[in-house]
């Protein structure tokens, strides 16, 4: 009977344990600036959310397009890290916090697909399509980023 | 009737005086702003360029980047949208000028194909350190630019302000990263 418990408890703990692994931040509305064709950086957008009961720490930002991806704060002071508490939300924005992708390997066009991949320091790696966006003749006011 | 008649006449004449006076007198330039600014001379891929080959214009100033992938599009947008905000006859007294405090990366031509991707109304200068310093001593605004960057992958600082200068190549406005191009036509409109 003992023997029994103890184990129901093991499965127990170790369902919990990968219920909390595979819990993932949210990411919406990712998108990059289309950048004019001489440009070799870009400024990439998105909405972070955790959802999950534990807090969540963002390592660094990698891209298969890009030589070099920083997390920036406005005026383009660098993030060592984003730390997301359990309920807590980041927005990287034009005009403000930004991801930064420099050293494009190839021109972006509008069709281009470009990848991130957000490291997390449980060891999980998150990959996301960003949306290409032109943003000349958007005025900046109402849009939804 | 013909106390009528002139109470008609006196009010064409002060509306129509009215219009002529608003025409004629722009507005005071705020005290702050009189002593920022001056003529400069820097290099553009069409060859040297004087702040004040563009007296007769209105000039909407700003000091960036190419390597700038959030402010400065951002700006350069606004910039440009503001121009497309006015009439056709307004836009040719108006002028989009981005000075590049990063010379080492950004050499006149590639400011050209920079710029162009905004609009064809914004032009790109730039011009050596010394110079840059100078006008940034001239325009009241402060800036880092890595002297010997241990990679290309470097950060400038840069004011994030837009100059509105008058035909007389004057500042009469600055306007701050959150003015849309409504505002900046707003603001441009009183000077034409
Ligand atoms: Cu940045």
């Amino acid at each position: 009977m003992v023997v029994k418990q103890g184990i129901f408890l093991l499965w127990m703990i170790m369902m919990m344990s990968s219920e909390l692994q595979a819990c993932e931040v949210t990411v919406q509305h990712a998108w990059l600036r289309l950048p004019p064709p001489v440009s070799d950086t870009a400024a990439a957008y998105m909405q972070l959310n955790n959802h999950c009961q534990t807090t969540k720490q963002l390592k660094s930002i990698s891209s298969p397009q890009a030589s070099m991806v920083m997390m920036h704060h406005v005026k383009m002071k660098m993030m060592q890290s984003l730390v997301l508490k359990p309920q807590d939300g980041f927005t990287f924005q034009p005009k403000a916090n930004h991801v930064m992708l420099m050293g494009l390997k190839a021109p972006i066009h509008k069709d281009t697909k470009v990848t991130l991949i957000l490291h997390w320091q449980d060891g999980h790696q998150q990959t996301l399509q960003l949306e290409v966006k032109d943003m000349r003749g958007e005025s900046m006011q109402g849009m939804n980023m | 009737m013909r106390t009528l008649m002139w109470i008609g006449v006196f009010s064409l004449f002060l509306f129509l005086f009215g219009m002529f006076t608003m025409k004629v007198h722009k507005p005071e330039i705020p005290s702050y702003l009189k002593t920022t600014g001056g003529d400069f001379q820097l290099e553009s891929s069409q060859g040297t360029i004087k702040l004040s080959d563009f007296h007769g214009h209105i000039v909407l100033l700003y000091f960036g980047y190419s390597h700038c992938p959030d402010i400065c599009p951002a700006t350069l947008n606004v910039m440009a949208s503001a121009i497309r905000l006015l009439q056709k006859d307004e836009q040719n007294d108006v002028d989009g000028l981005f000075v590049s405090l990063d010379p080492a990366r950004d050499s006149p031509d590639k400011l050209k194909a920079y710029t162009a991707f905004f609009s064809p109304k914004i032009i790109g200068v730039t011009g050596k350190r010394e110079q840059l310093d100078a006008i940034a001593q001239q325009w009241r605004f402060t800036y880092v630019t890595p002297q010997h960057p241990k990679t290309t992958f470097y950060v400038v600082q840069h004011p994030n302000f837009l100059y509105v200068l008058n035909k007389e190549g004057h500042v009469v406005a600055l306007l701050d990263e959150k003015s849309t191009p409504e505002d900046v036509a707003k603001v441009v409109r009183l000077w034409l």
